[in-house]
């Protein structure tokens, strides 16, 4: 995918999540990945999963390009999950974890500008951390794009083909070989970069501050509540009750989607 | 003009202060590749424009680098205000502003207003002077209507505007330019070229620039050095000295402007036509004056 997606909707969307303190939004997301560490029932994780995929539709943020990026680490996820071989609800349950960690982390990026991200963390974190983060973000702009032109190069000069997979694979091993110490030289440049233009450990950022309260309570009110629930079904096993939070998520997702739409249609209607 | 077997001495600004000074420099490069800047010193005086001319892989960028402080020399000497910039480039810094080949990679920021603001604010600006000075560089170059767009989106030319105004937000004495045109349409690369003179006769700013635009540099440059294969600076003058020449042109190993080609062949042909003008205007009226006297 088109990686400056990202960066796009970060800076030009004006969702009401957009508006929200990145502290808020960082608060919120912690308060998720550690519900996705302390919860042991699929059904909570589905309901928190859900809950996301649906304030993202009723937030109108751009789910085509989130959901596949969030889906991602189902993948290996999934694979250690069959290997570990404990059974679906595990592996339903591994796979979970994965998607509603990594959801919520794209719900993050896609909502704030990367400087405010690192920014914050750059504040509870070693500069080093920050560097590291900043570094690594950069790059990946810049290596996703020379990976396509890699790709295409390949392509003309190897003449490559979906029919000649050996030759493909090793064509592109070749390619992707260039990229490693391509990445090697730009980090160096990119270091150098940096320092040329004032930067000396520490993103200085103008901080941005929230233009819409509510919805910085009900982000972080959402992820304690998240949490709150998961230590409570973990302490006391509610076996007989454990629908309650997948219905209340399918709940969720549904009004999300049906917001959603109404408000797209009122907007074409508009135009 | 001088050469290696002249003094180097420079009529130009005389007596004005001394910004840059690379003396006799040696890098190698991992490869094995050596540059050794030498032959004449390179300097570069207070509000004067210097081009760096050469073909491929003279040394231009490297000569660059180590005025930027991200190369050491192995041998000889570089002073940019007085100090080593390798050494002490956090003194000098705020004063420098560079926008190198790969524009790509010199953009940072999620937005172009934010790019632009980068320096000011790592540099510990308040916020609201921060941004005047970023409004104030967008002005200028005429692209404060991009300030919200993704970097990254830009055309090439549109990309290179922006890290120019990134390197001028604050308000540079030193301005380092890696061949500086690529990429712009010929109506940017003019009120480029307006840009960085009035700069220079304003703020007194300093401004080297290397490039393969041969065309710019009699309307850019004060003076220009020219590097041979292998970092030797082979020849510095005035434009107009170095593109009268063809001795020294051969010398660099460089292309003449159209306009001293075509005064060159004029000369050669009838030996009363008039000497190299180097911008349109002056050779305009050059060959009006020689057409006068013919008749």
């Amino acid at each position: 995918m088109d990686i400056t997606v990202v960066d796009r909707s970060a800076t030009l969307g004006d969702s009401l999540l957009h508006r929200a303190a990145p502290a808020s939004k960082l608060a919120a997301s912690g308060l998720i990945v550690a519900t996705v560490v302390v919860t042991s029932d699929p059904l909570i994780m589905a309901s928190v999963a859900f809950a996301l995929v649906g304030a993202s539709a009723m937030l109108r943020l751009p789910l085509r390009s989130m959901l596949p990026l969030a889906l991602y680490p189902a993948i290996f996820a999934f694979i250690f999950a069959f290997a570990a071989a404990n059974g679906p609800v595990t592996t339903a349950l591994i796979v979970l974890k994965a998607v509603t960690a990594a959801l919520a982390m794209v719900m993050l990026v896609f909502t704030t500008p990367y400087p405010q991200v690192f920014a914050a963390v750059q504040r509870v974190t070693p500069v080093i951390v920050g560097d590291a983060l900043l570094l690594t973000y950069r790059s990946l702009f810049i290596l996703a794009e020379k990976f396509s032109d890699l790709s295409r190069a390949v392509r003309l000069r190897a003449g490559v083909s979906a029919r000649q997979p050996l030759r493909s694979a090793r064509a592109t091993t070749r390619a992707l070989g260039g990229l490693l110490l391509y990445a090697f030289d730009l980090s160096q440049r990119d270091y150098d970069i940096l320092r040329l233009r004032g930067y000396d450990g520490g993103l200085r950022v103008s901080p941005q501050r929230s233009s819409a309260p509510g919805v910085d309570a009900a982000a972080i009110g959402f992820g304690l509540a998240a949490l709150m629930l998961a230590i409570v079904f973990r302490a006391l096993p509610l076996p007989g009750y454990s629908w309650i939070p997948g219905l209340a998520g399918a709940l969720a997702l549904g009004a999300g989607l049906i917001i959603g739409r109404n408000h797209t249609t009122k907007q074409r209607g508009a135009r | 003009m001088t050469n290696p077997s002249h003094n180097h001495v420079r009529c130009l600004n005389a007596g004005a202060e001394e910004i840059v000074r690379i003396s006799c420099v040696r890098h190698t490069y991992e490869d094995g590749t050596m540059v050794h800047l030498c032959g004449l010193d390179f300097v570069a005086h207070r509000g004067e424009r210097v081009a760096v001319l050469g073909p491929n892989g003279s040394g231009k960028t490297t000569m660059l680098f180590h005025v930027l402080g991200l190369m050491r020399p192995e041998e000889g000497s570089v002073s940019v205000f007085g100090v080593r910039p390798a050494d002490e480039w956090p003194r000098i810094r705020r004063w420098v502003g560079v926008v190198l080949q790969n524009v790509d990679e010199q953009l940072l920021a999620p937005t172009v207003f934010d790019d632009v603001a980068f320096s000011p604010r790592q540099y510990g600006l308040p916020e609201p002077e921060a941004a005047s000075k970023a409004h104030a560089a967008l002005e200028m170059l005429d692209i404060a209507h991009l300030a919200t767009r993704v970097p990254h989106n830009l055309s090439g030319g549109e990309k290179r505007k922006v890290a120019l105004a990134g390197a001028l937000a604050m308000e540079p004495e030193l301005l380092v330019l890696d061949e500086p045109f690529e990429g712009l349409d010929p109506v940017s690369r003019t009120s480029l070229l307006d840009l960085l003179g009035r700069l220079s006769a304003e703020r007194g700013m300093t401004t080297i620039l290397s490039t393969h635009d041969i065309d710019t540099v009699p309307e850019f440059a004060d003076y220009a050095y020219v590097l041979a294969p292998g970092g030797r600076i082979a020849v510095s003058g005035t434009p107009e000295e170095i593109f009268s020449s063809a001795d020294v042109l051969a010398r660099g190993n460089i292309k003449p402007p159209v306009l001293a080609e075509l005064f060159a062949r004029l000369r050669d042909r009838d030996a009363s036509a008039p000497s190299p003008a180097l911008s349109v205007p002056e050779a305009v009226e050059a060959i009006l004056k020689w057409r006068g006297a013919g008749d």
